[in-house]
């Protein structure tokens, strides 16, 4: 089988390029790591100040206030605000500047003695409308101060709501809210590995071997497409791991998950197929291939969260990159114990644009190196 | 155009040279027949067959001018690989890659990776590359080409123990090297084809005889001033070149007419004639340097 020999040349090859194997493979198990450390596993909190304008001790409104929005918590009973008694505005508007501080609460003069008589107490509100904790933090804030509010008066409230959170979504801890989109950087981090080893062959002058020899681009492609699905699921695999070991949980199949990681997997060595065509040495892979690499890092909606702007109905520009999708058919799976079913349409796309990626790969990398050899 | 109306006949189990100077034309035609450039016109044969499928250019083993090796397997591996390129798989493989590297003295080195290998070991692995699929016809782009003597004579070696089992041909702008190995040799310039023969033919009949160079200073006299002196004339630099059968006997004439034309001596040189001579004779010029 010229195949095995293929893979194994490949597998030689990779596990001497050691270096390009080890960030390949370590950076998104690192990155889980780091994201761990830094929210120590716990929920997000939103830091809100209060300043009190207001003397009065009118039945000592004060530390009810205090007490209300401390009490307002996540369904597992944590506590949603972490609330600091501020003498200084100054000082707390430059810790919201510094985005230490998401809210900073002002409870005027008068604002106990209208509590009394019943009339609409009003309050202040500073914030960055840029940070996006600032937003939740107020709507949580005003849930304290309805309560409030709703003990003074005694009247009846306006409306009464639920919030019911969907699938799993109120019970995630802050590490993993971020993790999934760490699970499809560490697929990302492919493009590393999968455009060195095939940038090595042709610096080697494979092509030139094909081309007179019994083998074709098929077994080469082929082979070499094998051994990098390996180097990938082997990525993900220790990154998913580690996740679950400091208390990551998906509420879907792990089969699913695979399926789903096998495909991006393949779009990614497709697309570094593309880039090492527009390349003629493993130097200009590293310098080319960060274009693409954070393309799909930061619009991909991996790491960060995206606008979508749909340029036709239902088409945005990110949907043309394959880990669009599998972010949205991560997170289906992991929140909502989604089937296969229901990513479907996430699927669909994903196995569409990896044959399109792959077969613009296969005829650019054919003409600028198999032709020129 | 880069190679022009060339055409030569290879016969099996001969050894052939092909010799020209730089960028005349060698490595072009060896990639024709290849099959890794298309003429704009014309074909190449093997055994009376076209070759334009890859079937019949698999018998065929091409160790290209540059090295073209795996940087990161060792010699064995990449022998081994090679050989299943060519379907070639197993013990055939394994056994063939031992004798190979023994007969070009790399056993030592077997499982090192190529890069690091001296560069005149890495273009012995080169050589070894073209014949891990045991091809009929061997094609060798400078072979000898940045090796030391020893190698040298160690390639040649390897090139002669191929004559009659195999078809050898192989591209050099070292005439000593093409006279010693070859059977039959073609010599090309500027992409055209000069002459074949065997080397023994070409020197009997382009400018047969003996040779004398002489080294003079001054200002060089035409050519046809000289004429009167010998059979065939050239002046390069500052030598000239007198050919003729029994050259020695013209000697003192030479020297004679030298003198009376006010052409200093500096130095004298008579040998029998080589296929440099035989160049020279054909352009006009000389193909080292
Ligand atoms: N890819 C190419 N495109 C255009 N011209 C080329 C190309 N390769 C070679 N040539 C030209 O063709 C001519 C013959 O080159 P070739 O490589 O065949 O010479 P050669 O006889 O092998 O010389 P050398 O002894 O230096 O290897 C040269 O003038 C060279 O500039
Ligand atoms: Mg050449």
């Amino acid at each position: 089988m010229r195949m095995l020999s293929v893979i194994k040349k490949a597998l030689i090859m990779q596990v001497r390029d050691y270096w390009a194997l080890l960030l390949t493979v370590s950076a998104a198990p690192f990155f889980v790591f780091i994201y761990y450390a830094m929210t120590s596993g716990g929920s997000t909190t939103y830091s809100v100040h209060c300043y009190f304008e207001d003397p009065v001790k009118a039945g000592n409104y004060k530390e009810q206030l205090i007490n209300n929005l401390k009490g307002v918590t996540y369904s597992n009973g944590k506590n949603t605000l972490d609330i600091t008694l501020t003498e200084d505005t100054v000082a707390s508007k430059q810790l919201i500047k510094d985005r230490k501080a998401d809210v900073l609460l002002v409870i005027p003069e008068g604002f106990s003695d209208s509590l009394k008589s019943g009339t609409a107490p009003g309050f202040l509100v500073f914030g960055e409308a840029s940070n996006p904790k600032y937003s939740i933090g107020l709507i949580f804030t005003i849930t304290g101060i309805e309560a409030l509010v709703k003990q003074f008066s005694g009247k009846k409230p306006l409306y009464t709501f639920r919030e019911k959170f969907m699938g799993n979504s109120e019970a995630k801890t802050e590490f993993e809210v971020y993790v999934p989109g760490i699970f499809v950087f560490s697929i990302i981090m492919l493009i590393l590995s999968a455009s060195l080893i095939f940038i090595r062959d042709v610096e080697d002058r494979t092509m030139l071997r094909l081309k007179i020899s019994r083998m074709t681009v098929f077994d080469y492609l082929l082979g070499n497409t094998l051994v990098q699905w390996a180097v990938g699921i082997i990525s993900f695999a220790m990154t998913y791991i580690l996740a679950i070991m400091l208390g990551f949980t998906s509420q879907g199949s792990v089969w699913l998950v695979l399926l789903v990681c096998s495909v991006t997997i393949l779009s990614i060595i497709a697309i570094s197929l593309i880039l090492v065509a527009f390349c003629k040495s493993a130097g200009m892979v590293m310098i080319l291939g960060n274009f693409p690499l954070f393309i799909l890092m930061f619009f991909s909606g991996a790491m960060i969260p995206l606008p979508r702007n749909e340029i036709i109905a239902g088409f945005a520009l990110n949907d043309l990159l394959p880990p669009t999708h599998a972010v949205v058919a991560l997170n289906k799976i992991f929140t909502y114990g989604a089937g296969i079913s229901d990513i479907s349409y996430e699927l669909a796309m994903l196995l569409i644009l990896t044959l399109v990626y792959f077969a613009c790969g296969i005829v650019l990398f054919k003409k600028s190196h198999l032709e020129a050899a | 155009m880069v190679v022009d109306n060339l055409s030569v006949e290879i016969r099996e189990g001969e050894i052939f040279g092909l010799l020209g100077p730089n960028g005349a034309g060698k490595t072009t035609s060896i990639r024709m027949i290849t099959g890794l450039l298309q003429p704009d016109s014309g074909e190449v044969m093997i055994n009376g067959k076209r070759a334009t499928g890859n079937d019949n250019r698999l018998n065929v083993g091409l160790c290209p001018q540059e090295l073209v090796l795996w940087n990161n397997l060792t010699c064995r591996e990449q022998l081994i690989f090679i050989a299943a390129m060519y379907n070639v798989r197993g013990h055939v493989a394994h056994h063939r890659a031992d004798e190979l590297l023994e007969r070009m003295h790399l056993t030592e080195k077997r499982n090192r990776l190529a890069r690091t290998l001296s560069g005149g070991m890495q273009r012995r692995l080169n050589i070894l590359m073209a014949l891990m699929h045991d091809p009929g016809i061997i094609i060798l782009d400078e072979p000898e080409a940045g090796l030391d003597p020893q190698s040298r004579v160690l390639v040649r070696e390897f090139i002669l123990s191929l004559s009659k089992i195999k078809t050898v041909v192989f591209t050099t702008h070292n005439m000593d090297e093409a006279e010693r190995v070859c059977d039959r040799i073609a010599i090309i310039d500027s992409g055209k084809l000069l002459v074949t023969g065997s080397p023994d033919n070409l020197k009997k009949t382009i400018g047969k005889g003996d040779v004398l160079e002489i080294m003079f200073s001054g200002n060089a006299p035409a050519t046809s001033e000289l004429a009167e002196l010998s059979d065939e004339v050239k002046i390069i630099d500052s030598v000239m070149y007198f050919k003729s059968l029994a050259v020695i006997d013209k000697l003192p004439s030479i020297i004679e007419g030298l003198k009376s034309k006010d052409i200093k001596i500096k130095g004298i040189n008579l040998r029998e004639n080589t296929l440099e001579d035989v160049f020279i004779s054909l352009t006009g010029k000389k193909l080292r340097d």
